[in-house]
């Protein structure tokens, strides 16, 4: 039963990102905070919380209905890879596929409305990445692990050693999670922060090669000619 | 129940089709998109007998006087007042398709006049053998094999509705609920009449009690010539139902409607006004509980999220995933168009805290 009394989310820009949980929600908040100053053309994106794996599809399937998305002109993806790239590259474009979306054929590689002659009926352009990678070459991992694949700062990755370190002789269910949460506790900056928090407060450097290519994807979904190389 | 509803020239509706329409159904949308329209387009094909059916639609609108020239009545409900053009409501229900089709008599005399109380004059100065002849929708009915056909005729200061051949008495009923809809006390106490002699008042007391645990039982009084409820309370004291507070009379209203007459539609224009937001979910609770006992179906807009949330909550409470539907009306290109949200989907977009309206 809801009960939350939190204002309801309209849309609200012509090209939604969606994304995998409230961390990543606040991450990529964050992020395009940072490409808005640079370039304004990154305001036309919106990040919507789809929630877990197993809510994409639902969220896919009211996303059409919902007031304000006569005006979208594109929906991307982003999720974590977890331990099955394939598994997760499948199950994106199960959820594209089964709602009447352009289903794009590989990450990063975006899918132009009506290009899809099994699915017209939406006329939206879609795409999808996953986390770490963020790009066209994919491997296994989460949220957190392009968080440390990018953490900021000269001290963090003698830190990280000294994590790593303490880490490796435990069995850890979760250990992307355990990592960069404890390199977190090791710092004053960053102590018990969230992700979301953390990237506010600057703790991961948004100019490392991952988040240049997301910001590629994210312009070829705007159909933007301007990338960084 | 009414599952399908087609909809041809009538007020912002040029062509417009909408499936899935479930017993309970939530409508929302921007103003003036077209909610209130779908409701009356349902009002008009159900009661269209009725002589007094214009005035229903007008004071639906919050129109409470009829308007002094026919244009002003019939016109506006033809899409861009165009009565040249065929207005046409059809519904389907239970297999079976209902479908109303009205258009202006293109023959019979109208005077352009502003003033209707000139139009007698006018017509006797110009056409004396024909001063009778003033304006004429003729309609026809179909529900299955079952034709009827008929017109509705403005003359002589009065308007009257006609028949080809003696229609047929349908059983299915109709009842528009606003905040502008004068209720006839009278028309309340004969239905709470009706329910006590069913042995159905419980029910209704049960209802009522959801919002109002103080109430023990009801009973009507005549004061002169007109019926009132009042209300028993806990203690035995005595009150009028009417002076209990608007939530509390559009409960009654809504509920009795239904137990007085089964199969019946009812058609609720902004729903949540007069109930508080804690009280949405008992509400939908309820009327889902008592549309299933009296196979009644409730066709209702809002503007609350509360309210969608609420039928959400409530319907869910009762362990029902079919019951209830949302509709949200949205001009694109200059046609209405609806987007349907199943139980499912609604309850999804609300848990994910999705702008739906």
């Amino acid at each position: 039963m809801v009960t939350e009394n939190t204002a309801p989310v309209k849309l609200l820009k012509p090209h939604l990102i969606l994304c995998e949980g409230r961390d990543a929600e606040r991450f990529l908040i964050v992020l395009l905070h940072f490409l808005i100053a640079d370039n304004r053309i990154f305001d036309n994106f919106q990040v919507l919380n789809f929630g877990g794996i197993s809510e994409l599809k639902p969220y896919l399937h009211v996303l059409p209905a919902r007031s304000g998305f006569q005006e979208v002109k594109s929906v991307s993806v982003i999720r974590d890879a977890e331990q099955d790239v394939q598994a997760a590259v499948s199950s994106v474009k199960n959820a594209f596929q089964n709602n009447g979306f352009a289903v794009p054929t590989a990450p990063a590689l975006p899918k132009r409305k009506g290009t899809d002659p099994k699915n017209t009926d939406i006329p939206v352009d879609t795409g999808f990445v996953l986390f770490p990678s963020c790009g066209r070459s994919v491997e296994n991992g989460t949220l957190e692990d392009l968080c440390l694949n990018i953490l900021a700062g000269e001290n963090a990755h003698s830190i990280l050693t000294v994590v790593d370190n303490t880490l490796k002789k435990r069995t850890l269910q979760r250990p992307h999670k355990n990592r960069l949460h404890t390199y977190f506790s090791m710092t004053n900056e960053y102590v018990s922060m969230k992700i979301g928090e953390a990237a506010h407060a600057q703790a991961f450097n948004f100019c490392a090669s991952p988040i240049v290519s997301y910001k590629n994807f994210l312009l070829e979904m705007i159909n933007e000619d301007s990338q960084d190389s | 129940m009414i599952t399908k509803l087609t909809i041809k020239n009538m007020r912002c509706f040029k062509e417009f089709t909408i499936n899935g329409i479930t017993r309970l159904t939530l409508i929302s949308g921007v103003n003036g998109v077209g909610k209130s329209t779908l409701l009356e387009s349902l009002l008009l094909l159900i009661d269209h007998k009725s002589p007094d059916v214009f005035a229903k639609l007008n004071s639906f609108r919050g129109n409470l006087f009829l308007s002094n020239t026919i244009q002003r009545l019939w016109e506006p409900l033809f899409s861009e007042m165009d009565t040249t053009n065929e207005l046409v409501i059809a519904a389907q229900d239970h297999n079976e398709t209902k479908t109303f089709r009205l258009q202006k008599n293109k023959t019979v005399t109208m005077v352009q006049t502003e003033n209707y109380q000139d139009i007698n004059n006018d017509i006797q100065k110009k056409f004396p053998p024909f001063f009778s002849n003033h304006y004429q929708l003729n309609f026809t009915y179909h529900h299955g094999d079952y034709e009827e056909k008929g017109c509705y005729f403005a003359g002589n200061g009065s308007m009257t509705i006609q028949f080809d051949s003696p229609p047929r008495q349908d059983r299915f009923y109709v009842y528009p609920i606003s905040s502008h809809v004068m209720v006839l006390p009278n028309l309340i106490s004969e239905w709470f009449g009706k329910i006590e002699l069913s042995g159905k008042k419980k029910i209704l007391i049960d209802v009522l009690r959801v919002l109002n645990p103080n109430i023990k039982d009801l009973f009507t009084v005549i004061v002169d010539g007109v019926g009132y409820i009042y209300v028993i309370d806990i203690t035995d004291k005595k009150l009028p139902l009417r002076e209990m507070g608007d939530g509390i009379n559009k409960l009654l209203l809504i509920s009795l409607t239904m137990i007085a007459n089964p199969e019946c539609i009812v058609l609720i224009d902004e729903v949540e006004n007069g109930f508080h937001y804690s009280f949405h979910a008992d509400f939908w609770k309820l009327m889902d509980k008592l549309t299933a006992e009296t196979d009644c179906q409730i066709l209702a807009t809002t503007h609350s999220y509360e309210c969608i949330r609420g039928a959400v909550n409530g319907v869910t409470e009762n362990g029902n995933n079919t019951s209830l539907g949302f509709i949200r009306l949205e001009e694109e290109k200059g046609k209405i168009i609806p987007h349907i949200f199943t139980k499912e989907m609604l309850e999804f977009a609300v848990n994910s805290q999705m702008e739906v309206r």
